[in-house]
C-alpha cells in the first residue's frame, strides 16, 4: 500500500514539476523582473528602515529591551516580502494563465491532474519568493541587521509563511471575477502591511484593535521572523508556527478542491 | 419636373468617385506590402478586396482610414488628400477594424454613445442614433450588458452599429466575418446587405469567396501586394474561369499520381488543374466533360459537378504557388 | 433620414477641430470608463493614504520627536506629502496599464479613437486632462479634507497643496505615457511600477526629511516631481520654508510638463501610424 502511495506521490511530484518547467521557459525572458522583485521590498525597507528610522532612532519594545528602529523594522518588511511575493505569484498570475491565457485548459489535456498543477503553481512561487528572500537577508546582513547567524533561519521562516500564503492565493485566483476583486484583495494586503505590527508594537495599538491584529496572518509571519532574527525565542514561536502550518494545510487543500472543480467543469 | 430629368440630375451623385488611388504603395522598411495598386470607388456601391491573408488587404484599409501614410503614389478620399486631411475624411468614415476594438469595460451602448462624441454629436442626438442602430443590428435587448459578455458575433454586429453613428459616406469593413461560426456570419452578411439596399457606400477585405460573392458588387483580387484582377464576381467568373467545373477525386492517390492522371485528361475542358487532393477540371458542359473522363478508362472514386466560383477564381489567378508547393 | 450636423460640412469643421475640443471628446471615453471603475480606486485613491496617516504618521510618529522633523509634529509633516503622493498613485492607475492598453485590441481605445476624426494629439490629451486635471482634483482634494480632520495644518493656505498635487501630475504623467506608450511587452509594465512609481513615491521627502539620503543619491531626488511638490506643499499646510525658492520648484514642475508632452505627443503619433 505505501509502496504504492509513494509512487503515486512521486509521479505526482515529478508531473507538477514540469510545470514548474513550462513556468520557468516562460519566465526565462522576463528574468529582470524576477530578479527585481526583490527591489520593491528593499525600498520600502530604506525608506522605512533607514529613512524614517533615523527619525526614530531606537524604540523600546514592549519586553523592555531597546534595539534600533531599523532592525526593528526590517524583519517586519521581510516577512511582507515573503507574502507579496506568493500572493503575487499565486492569485495575479494564476487567475490570468486560467481566465484569460487558458493555459489550464491546455494542461489538463495532458495526464496532468489539477492538483499537480496546484502543486507546481506552489513550487514556482515558493522558488520565487525563496530567491526575493535570500536577496532581502543577504542586503540585510550587508547593513548589519542581523544579531547572529541564526538569523539566517529567517530564511526557511519566510518560505514557510510564503507555503501559508500560497494556498490562500490559489484559492483567491479561483473565486476572482475580474480584476476589482483582485483591487480588494490588495486592500487586505495593505491594511495587513500597515496594521499587522510591521511598523509599531502591537501593545501600542488601541486595546480594541489588538484581537483583529491577532487573528491576521501575517501578523504570525512578522512576529516568527522579527524573533529569529532578534535572537528572541519564546514559547509564542510555537504559537506562530502552528497558526501558519494550519493555514498552509488549510488553504492549499481548498485551493485544490476548487481548482478540480473550476477546472473539470 | 420630368422622372428623366430626376435620373439626369442623380446621375453625377451615383457616379460620384469616392476613392480614387494610383500606383498606391506602402513598404515598412524592406518589406513591401502594397506594390503600387490602382483603383476607384464610386458612391452606392460594395466594394471587396478580395485575397489571401498578408496580400496587402489590411494595409490598403488603414492607408483609406488615413492612419497609415502611403510611401508612394497618390490616393484622394472624398476629394481630399489623407495625409493633411486625416481628421476631415474620418468624419466621413465608418470603420469596422478586424478586432472590433471595442471597449470590453463599456456597456453597449455606451460604446456608442461615447464612440459618437468622438464625432462631436450632442448627447441627445448620441443616444437616439444609438437606440436606433442598436435595434437595426438586433442587439437592443442588450444595451446595458457589457460588451466582454457578448458572443463574437454580436461583438462584431455592435462594431457595426457603432461605424454607423455619424451616417459615413463610406463603411469600411475589414474581415467582417472572420472567427464567426456560419449563423453569426449570416446575420452580419443580411444586415450588411441591408445597408447597401439603403445606399450606403460599403468597402470590405475578406479572404471568403463566398463573402465577396455575395456582397460586392465590384471587387479586386490581391495577392502578394499587387491587384491581379478585377471585376464583378460575374465577370471575374466568366474572364479566368468556364461555367462549370467537375472536380474528380481518387481514393488513395495523391499529388504526383494526380499529375499523372491529369496529364492522361488532357484536352478535356478548358482546363485542368490538379490539385493535392482532386483534380478540377473546368469545362462548360459538365456532363459532357464527366462522360468523356469515363470514355477515356478513367474511374474516378467521386466526380462532384458544380458551378465555378469566385474560388476557382482565386486558384486560377495564384495557382502558381500552389503548383510551388509540391 | 435626419442627417447630423456635423456629418453637414465636414471638412470645415473637422479642420477646425480646436486642441480643446478634441481634448473634450476625447476625454468623454476616460468619463464612461471612470463611472465603472471609480468604486475600484476609491481604496487606493481616498483610504490608502489615510491608513498611512494613521498607521505611520500617528504610530511611527508617536516615537519621533518633532526636532527631527524641523519642528513640525511627524504628522504635520507628512501631510502634504500624502496628498501629493495620492497624485502619483492614481498615475500608477491611470497612466500605465490603460495607456499600454489603448493600443492593444483587448483595451483598444486609442485604436478606436483612431478611426474617428481624432488626431493622435487630441487623444493624449483627452487621456492627460483626466489623468492630470480629473484625477488629482477630485482624489488629492477629498484626501485633503480628510486630513483635516487630524489637525495637520497651520491655516487655509493648505488649500494650494491640492494645486501642488495636480503640478505633480502634470509634472510626471507625459513621461509616464511616453513610457508606456513605447512598451512592446507588458511584463514589462510592472518595471514601470518598480523603477518609476515606487521610488518616487517613498524617496522624495514624504515620510522623511530628502536631505537624509547619501549625498550620492540626492540627485535624483532633485529630478522627483513628487519632492518639488511635497517642498511646495508643506509650505501650504505647514508654513515650512522650502528648500529652493518656491517659484523654482513651480518652474521646474512646469517645465518637466511642457518637455513631457512635446515627448509623449510625438510617441502617440509615432504609436498611432501604422
Amino acid at each position: 500500500m505505501s509502496v504504492i502511495a509513494y509512487a503515486a506521490a512521486r509521479t505526482s511530484f515529478k508531473r507538477s514539476g514540469s510545470l514548474l518547467h513550462r513556468n520557468w521557459i516562460a519566465m526565462r525572458r522576463a528574468w529582470v523582473l524576477i530578479v527585481s522583485g526583490a527591489f520593491e521590498s528593499l525600498l520600502f525597507l530604506f525608506a522605512f528602515g533607514f529613512g524614517v528610522g533615523a527619525l526614530v532612532g531606537d524604540i523600546t519594545l514592549p519586553g523592555g529591551e531597546t534595539i534600533s528602529y531599523t532592525a526593528y523594522v526590517a524583519p517586519a518588511i521581510l516577512a511582507n516580502a515573503a507574502m507579496m511575493g506568493v500572493l503575487a505569484e499565486t492569485s495575479i498570475n494564476v487567475f490570468a494563465k486560467f481566465k484569460w491565457m487558458k493555459l489550464y485548459d491546455g494542461i489538463l489535456n495532458t495526464p496532468l491532474r489539477p492538483w499537480e498543477v496546484a502543486l507546481g503553481e506552489v513550487w514556482w512561487a515558493l522558488i520565487r519568493g525563496g530567491i526575493y528572500v535570500a536577496m532581502f537577508v543577504a542586503v540585510m546582513g550587508a547593513f548589519g541587521l542581523l544579531d547572529s547567524w541564526w538569523a539566517i533561519l529567517a530564511v526557511p521562516a519566510c518560505v514557510f509563511i510564503s507555503l501559508a500564503f500560497a494556498g490562500i492565493g490559489l484559492t483567491l485566483a479561483t473565486l476572482f471575477r475580474d480584476w476589482p476583486d483582485f483591487d480588494l484583495m490588495m486592500a487586505f494586503v495593505f491594511v495587513m502591511f500597515l496594521f499587522g505590527g510591521t511598523f509599531t508594537p502591537v501593545e501600542a495599538y488601541p486595546e480594541f484593535v489588538q484581537p483583529i491584529v491577532y487573528v491576521m496572518p501575517l501578523f504570525h509571519g512578522i512576529e516568527l521572523v522579527r524573533g529569529i532574527s532578534l535572537g528572541q525565542f519564546g514559547p509564542m514561536m510555537l504559537v506562530h508556527v502552528a497558526y501558519l502550518c494550519a493555514l498552509a494545510i488549510g488553504g492549499t487543500w481548498i485551493a485544490q478542491r476548487r481548482l478540480s472543480k473550476a477546472l473539470y467543469k | 419636373m420630368s422622372a428623366a430629368a430626376s435620373i439626369l440630375h442623380s446621375m453625377p451623385i451615383r457616379d460620384e468617385i469616392l476613392i480614387r488611388a494610383r500606383d498606391l504603395r506602402k513598404s515598412y522598411g524592406e518589406y513591401e506590402a502594397v506594390k503600387g495598386v490602382d483603383f476607384e470607388i464610386k458612391r452606392g456601391e460594395a466594394f471587396g478586396f478580395l485575397g489571401a491573408n498578408g496580400a496587402g488587404k489590411s494595409t490598403t484599409m488603414r492607408m483609406i482610414g488615413c492612419v497609415s501614410q502611403p510611401s508612394g503614389g497618390t490616393m484622394e478620399v472624398f476629394g481630399l488628400d489623407p495625409h493633411t486631411d486625416g481628421p476631415a475624411i474620418r468624419s466621413r468614415l465608418g470603420v469596422v477594424p478586424q478586432d472590433n476594438t471595442l471597449d470590453g469595460m463599456l456597456t453597449v451602448v455606451e460604446n456608442m454613445t461615447v464612440y459618437a462624441g468622438y464625432f462631436g454629436i450632442k448627447r441627445k442626438q448620441a443616444k437616439a442614433k444609438a437606440a436606433e442602430l442598436l435595434e437595426f443590428v438586433q442587439l437592443t435587448a442588450r444595451s446595458e450588458d457589457q460588451v466582454s459578455d457578448l458572443s463574437g458575433g454580436m461583438q462584431r454586429r455592435l462594431a457595426i452599429a457603432r461605424s454607423l453613428i455619424n451616417e459615413p459616406d463610406l463603411v469600411i469593413l475589414d474581415e467582417p466575418t472572420t472567427g464567426l461560426d456560419p449563423q453569426a456570419r449570416h446575420l452580419v452578411w443580411e444586415r450588411l446587405f441591408q445597408l447597401k439596399e439603403q445606399g450606403t457606400s460599403i468597402l470590405l477585405t475578406t479572404h471568403y469567396m463566398d463573402e465577396a460573392e455575395q456582397l460586392c458588387d465590384r471587387l479586386v483580387v490581391m495577392d502578394e501586394g499587387l491587384i491581379i484582377a478585377s471585376g464583378s464576381p460575374r465577370e471575374l467568373i466568366d474572364t479566368h474561369v468556364t461555367k462549370e467545373v467537375v472536380e474528380v477525386r481518387f481514393s488513395g492517390i495523391h499529388t504526383t499520381d494526380l499529375h499523372d492522371i491529369a496529364e492522361k485528361l488532357e484536352g478535356i475542358g478548358a482546363q485542368i488543374e490538379p490539385l493535392p487532393d482532386r483534380i478540377l477540371v473546368y469545362t462548360d458542359d459538365a456532363d459532357a466533360t464527366a462522360i468523356a473522363i469515363e470514355a477515356r478508362g478513367i474511374h474516378p472514386t467521386s466526380q462532384l459537378a458544380r458551378r465555378a466560383t469566385l474560388e476557382d477564381v482565386f486558384l486560377r489567378l495564384t495557382g502558381r504557388a500552389l503548383v510551388e508547393d509540391e | 433620414m435626419a442627417t447630423l450636423a456635423e456629418t453637414e460640412a465636414p471638412q470645415a469643421k473637422a479642420a477646425e477641430l480646436s486642441y480643446l475640443v478634441g481634448a473634450w471628446r476625447a476625454f468623454g471615453l476616460q468619463w464612461a470608463l471612470y463611472r465603472h471603475i471609480w468604486n475600484g480606486t476609491v481604496f487606493t485613491s481616498v483610504f490608502l493614504p489615510i491608513l498611512y496617516m494613521i498607521s505611520i504618521g500617528i504610530g511611527v510618529g508617536s516615537y519621533i520627536d518633532p526636532g527631527a522633523t524641523g519642528g513640525l509634529t511627524y504628522a504635520e509633516f507628512i501631510a502634504p506629502g500624502l496628498i501629493c503622493s495620492v497624485a502619483v498613485m492614481m498615475l500608477g492607475n491611470d497612466m500605465v496599464y490603460p495607456v499600454f492598453g489603448g493600443y492593444h485590441e483587448w483595451g483598444g481605445g486609442y485604436l478606436h479613437q483612431r478611426s474617428t476624426p481624432l488626431r493622435p494629439v487630441d487623444i493624449l490629451n483627452g487621456h492627460l486632462a483626466y489623468a492630470v486635471i480629473f484625477r488629482p482634483f477630485t482624489s488629492c482634494t477629498v484626501v485633503a479634507i480628510v486630513l483635516a480632520f487630524f489637525g495637520v495644518y497651520t491655516s487655509w493656505w493648505a488649500a494650494l497643496a491640492v494645486i501642488a498635487a495636480f503640478g505633480v501630475s502634470a509634472a510626471l504623467a507625459p513621461w509616464l505615457h511616453a513610457w508606456c506608450s513605447s512598451l512592446k511587452n507588458d511584463a514589462m509594465l510592472n518595471s514601470v511600477y518598480r523603477f518609476a512609481i515606487m521610488p518616487i513615491s517613498l524617496f522624495s521627502g514624504v515620510f522623511f526629511p530628502a536631505e537624509q539620503m547619501p549625498g550620492f543619491l540626492q540627485p535624483l531626488v532633485w529630478i522627483s516631481p513628487l519632492w518639488h511638490g511635497t517642498e511646495l506643499a508643506r509650505a501650504a499646510t505647514a508654513g515650512a520654508a522650502t528648500a529652493l525658492p518656491p517659484v523654482a520648484h513651480l518652474a521646474y514642475l512646469v517645465a518637466l510638463a511642457i518637455g513631457g508632452w512635446f515627448l509623449a505627443r510625438r510617441v502617440i503619433a509615432r504609436r498611432l501610424s501604422f
